[in-house]
């Protein structure tokens, strides 16, 4: 583990970093220009991210085996900070926030990890330059094409292959392109064709692409252009005759963002940032008992300013700013529905919001003694649809107490809108006058504490423990009980919650020969419908995370990689029977206590074995195999229930899943 | 806004089957239909309930019941009082209950019934009113009574039941052959509402409603063979007068009972029985 020397301040961030292989000589970093704040800076180098079994090589599917992140159900993708929700989590490429993270739930980012940078993951506490986010943080940087000659790498495995290319077009100016393309669809297609037995076929496909212009026209400016997008379509391949589709289930997902931005360096004391992306999303995707459509354009603007006014000080200040028309439509079951509560499930509306959310934020760096960094913080937020605005205070610290001994923590206020729907003053076009939403919803709000301490055994044994709380307010609940089970207001802030947990990290930074770590969390999750209900476990609480990662070079190319998990179930809202309804020939199911029962505890190992080959000066082959579930653990998922909810079947997550591929690089 | 969680399930489930038996299926005790006749009353009138339930071991059954009437001044019809004294209670799966007065002017009020019933065994209350049996097996069951002072509905009438396009006589009961593994010999099975079976009625609210067709459906219940779905209904709404599903033999000699129930969507309901002499 890194310590952050000078210029850092007190947040914690888990930091993924792919630096560029070869620094440019005389290229000022972009690391050392943005203003650091991070004082837990957990570095995983290229080999780490690429060999850890499980993740494919991904940067963005490593940072799900670091401390504070619980572990998302199988194919789902899911963001689960602390104790946060899924959706309070934001992703950021370089300050412009994705919609997306993962191909299909998790199959593989959108984003080719050999273009990254830096990876940051800010489980709590993050800086004010970060906001509309209860939850945690992922910030990716994207690196400066090489300017020193033309080369690459491709990758081909069992579901998809991806190539990068970059090189020089002219002096300081420099490109990079990377794409990637699933083939699950020909794959299946080829195997499965004449086969009459298989009813109903349908396969994810997805691409993504990324292209970078860089050009610096004097050493004081840095201009660059990133273009880049995703697209992810459930196709179907084919459907035996007189078969149907399943549930007439249809899934498309796609966006573009093309950012432009402008660094430009004053003077050794102050530099700024300039930013404008325009992008487009369009989600639209349907089952049997659901459509939902997102066409989204959207402006995201931002502007940092840092400047050393004295010497142990560093103000970092800025504007950050969301708009744009969102047309949205949707019908289904309400989305935030508690379990239990039957009434009014199904809303069904049109509409457009016209977004806008400026911001402005301020932050101190102070270095208040040799062995003590102070960062108060301020943000402000304004929400255009909910028409009000939130102040985020926020202050870290972090102290060497003694040689290689940092306490750090610290306590801040993060608030984030209602999502779209909830606060949407649109009628349902089924029952007119009824609104879908609560236009007069305020911003949710956790107020954030952490303390942690980090110690340094050698330079490569570290270790870090860290306690947060977090307390969440004026949360987005669906009101219960209320006249005839159908809700006056679809939305109320009445909910609040808790989370509180422990993180310990026991790390092997990599070597000649070795690299793992150990990563535990303990921690629980709680919310209230109202105040003075009783406390319910969140629905993806995890009492214990255990993740061990252990890597080993055997000598003549081989590598092994081990990696092994171990996370208690989550909770789920059990059936005890049912009734049988006879006014409608139906069954009504016995809800037990909401999440009072847990799924079975999940464990599983993986494993991937690497042997390379160095074919001449710059140019390698690397032939894996990567073996998800070794031992075929059935892990479970989910439950079902029979009609008349007396019978129970587990949905189980992936079986034993080998995965075979190959990688050059030239 | 992220995607509802729905959807990351229902891609995982893709793969998903799942081996519970069909709703269809009567393979245990089921409480199948509870009638009324009528299923609208007013105050003060009486209703014959029959509680149609059915145990494939052919275990003696037990039958308890509670009718619950709602809780005084309140707006939700789910609140019912079957611990008050104005709750009536009996032991039969078939009996007369007289609607009680309320007083005070009503649209409609209603009355929960509520049916226990016992295989192989006897029910008996504990102190709280819960219900225990000493049998094996256990199953309940709700209906709902509709008070009404103005508009009254019927139980929607069948005309026939069909099968392979013939009359299906109560009895004697037909014959038809076994059908082997993998082999296409379906029947199908139709039933055919009587004349005035689909009433108009107010749709309600405010300013009096606008008149609608009923919404009746017919589910499918059978001890043997296969049937193609558990209930056929009216998804256009137009005023269609049968319902029709194919059902599949089984490979053995069996004799197989089926049964069904044309339920109109505001608490009509009819229950019809049928059986089959399959390679017999």
């Amino acid at each position: 583990m890194v310590l952050a020397g000078s210029g850092a301040s007190a947040q914690t961030v888990r930091r993924t970093e792919v630096a560029p292989a070869e620094p440019e000589a005389g290229e000022v970093t972009v690391r050392a220009r943005r203003p650091p704040r991070e004082t837990t800076l957990i570095t995983l180098d290229r080999r780490e991210i690429q060999r850890i079994p499980g993740t494919g090589g991904d940067a963005f599917r490593a940072i799900q085996n670091l401390p504070g992140l619980a572990r998302a159900p199988t194919l789902t993708g899911l963001l689960i900070v602390r104790g946060s929700a899924p959706q309070d989590t934001q992703v950021f490429l370089d300050g412009v926030d994705i919609p997306l993270l993962y191909h299909f739930g998790g199959l593989t980012s959108v984003v080719s990890s050999d273009l990254l940078e830096r990876l940051d993951f800010y489980p709590g506490n993050f800086s004010a330059r970060y906001g509309r986010a209860q939850g945690g943080i992922i910030d990716a940087g994207m690196r400066t094409p090489t300017r020193r000659r033309w080369g690459g790498n491709a990758n081909l495995n069992l579901i998809d292959g991806s190539f990068l290319l970059e090189g020089p077009l002219a002096r300081n100016l420099t490109l990079v392109f990377a794409a990637r393309r699933s083939w699950v669809d020909a794959v299946l297609g080829a195997a499965l064709a004449g086969n009459t037995n298989v009813a109903v076929v349908a396969a994810p496909v997805y691409y993504d692409y990324q292209t970078i212009l860089s050009w610096r026209p004097s050493p004081r400016d840095d201009l660059r252009a990133f273009f880049f997008g995703s697209d992810d379509t459930l196709r179907l391949l084919f459907t035996r005759q007189g078969d149907s589709a399943p549930t007439g289930l249809s899934i498309g997902q796609h966006f573009d963002r093309l950012q432009l931005r402008w660094r430009h360096r004053a003077s050794e004391r102050l530099s700024t940032e300039l930013s404008v992306t325009p992008g487009y999303t369009d989600n639209a995707r349907s089952s049997r008992d659901l459509r939902f459509s997102t066409q989204a354009f959207t402006v995201s603007s931002r502007f940092n300013l840092a400047w050393q006014f004295a010497r142990t000080a560093r103000l970092n200040a800025g504007l950050d700013l969301q708009s744009g028309p969102v047309d949205i439509g949707y019908q289904g079951p309400s989305p935030q529905r508690t379990p239990g509560n039957r009434a009014s499930t199904i809303i069904d509306f049109t509409t457009r919001i016209d977004i806008f959310r400026p911001a402005v934020f301020a932050e101190l760096e102070l270095q208040a003694a040799p062995w003590l960094r102070l960062v108060p913080s301020l943000r402000m937020d304004y929400f255009g649809e909910l028409r009000s605005g939130t102040i985020s205070p926020r202050v870290t610290f972090r102290a060497e107490m003694r040689r290689g001994w940092f306490l750090r923590g610290g306590v801040g206020v993060f608030t984030q809108p209602p999502q779209f729907q909830e606060s949407l003053s649109a009628n349902d076009v089924r029952e007119p006058g009824v609104p879908v939403g609560n236009p007069n919803l305020m911003a949710q709000r956790v107020i954030s504490y952490d303390l942690g301490v980090e110690h340094a055994f050698s330079p490569v044994i570290t270790a870090s423990v860290e306690g947060f709380y977090k307390a969440f307010d004026s949360q987005v609940v669906r009101p219960l009980g209320t006249a005839f089970g159908v809700a006056t207001l679809p939305y109320v802030n009445d909910g609040i919650g808790r989370a509180y947990g422990l993180e310990v990290m026991l790390r092997h930074r990599p070597t000649a020969r070795f690299f793992g770590w150990v990563s535990y969390t303990l921690m629980r999750s709680e919310r209230r419908q109202e105040p003075a209900d009783p406390w319910l476990l969140f629905q993806f609480d995890q009492t214990h995370i255990l993740t061990v990662i252990g890597n080993y070079r055997l000598g003549r190319g081989w590598e092994l990689g081990l990696r092994f998990r171990l996370v208690s179930g989550n909770p789920y809202t059990a059936r005890l029977g049912s009734t049988f309804n006879a006014d409608t020939s139906s069954f009504v199911p016995i809800i037990g206590p909401v999440n009072g029962a847990r799924l079975p505890t999940f464990h599983q190992l993986d494993l991937r074995v690497d042997k390379t080959w160095q074919l001449g000066r710059g140019v390698s082959l690397d032939l894996y195999i990567d073996v998800q579930n070794v031992y075929n653990h059935s892990n479970v998922e989910g439950v079902s229930y029979s009609f008349d909810s007396r019978q129970i079947a587990y949905t189980n997550g992936l079986p034993i899943l080998p995965s075979l591929g190959v990688r050059t690089d030239f | 806004m992220r995607a509802p969680l729905a959807f990351a399930a229902a891609v995982a489930c893709l793969a998903c089957r799942s081996d519970f038996p069909p709703s269809w299926k009567v393979t245990e005790l089921r409480v199948l239909a509870v009638t009324l006749d009528p299923p609208e009353v007013a105050p003060g009138v009486t209703t014959h309930v029959r509680v149609v339930a059915v145990d494939p071991q052919g275990r003696p059954l037990t039958t308890r019941w509670v009718a619950c009437p709602p809780t005084p001044g309140t707006t939700t019809p789910n609140n019912f009082r079957c611990d008050s004294a104005l709750a009536v209670r009996g032991e039969s799966d078939a009996f007369d209950l007289m609607a009680p007065m309320f007083p005070g002017a009503f649209p409609v009020i209603p009355v929960a019934i509520r049916v226990g019933v016992c295989a192989g065994g006897a029910i008996t209350l504990d102190a709280d009113g819960a219900a225990h049996c000493s049998g094996s097996d256990y199953r309940e069951a709700t209906r709902t009574l509709r008070i009404s002072a103005r508009e009254r509905n019927a139980n929607p009438t069948v005309e026939r039941v069909l099968l392979d396009g013939a009359l299906w006589p109560e009895d004697p009961p037909p014959t038809v052959p076994t059908c082997p593994a993998n082999g296409t010999c379906q029947h199908p099975i139709r039933v055919e509402l009587g004349a005035g079976a689909r009433e108009m009625y107010s749709s309600g609210g405010a300013d009096g409603g606008v008149t609608i067709p009923e919404r009746i459906t017919t589910h499918f219940y059978t001890t043997g063979g296969t049937l193609e779905g558990a209930a056929r209904g009216d998804p256009t709404e137009e005023v269609t007068s049968d319902m029709q599903l194919k059902w599949t033999a089984p490979a053995t000699a069996a004799t197989v009972d089926f049964w069904f129930v044309v339920d109109d969507g505001r608490g009509g309901v009819t229950e019809l029985t049928r059986r089959l002499m399959v390679g017999l």
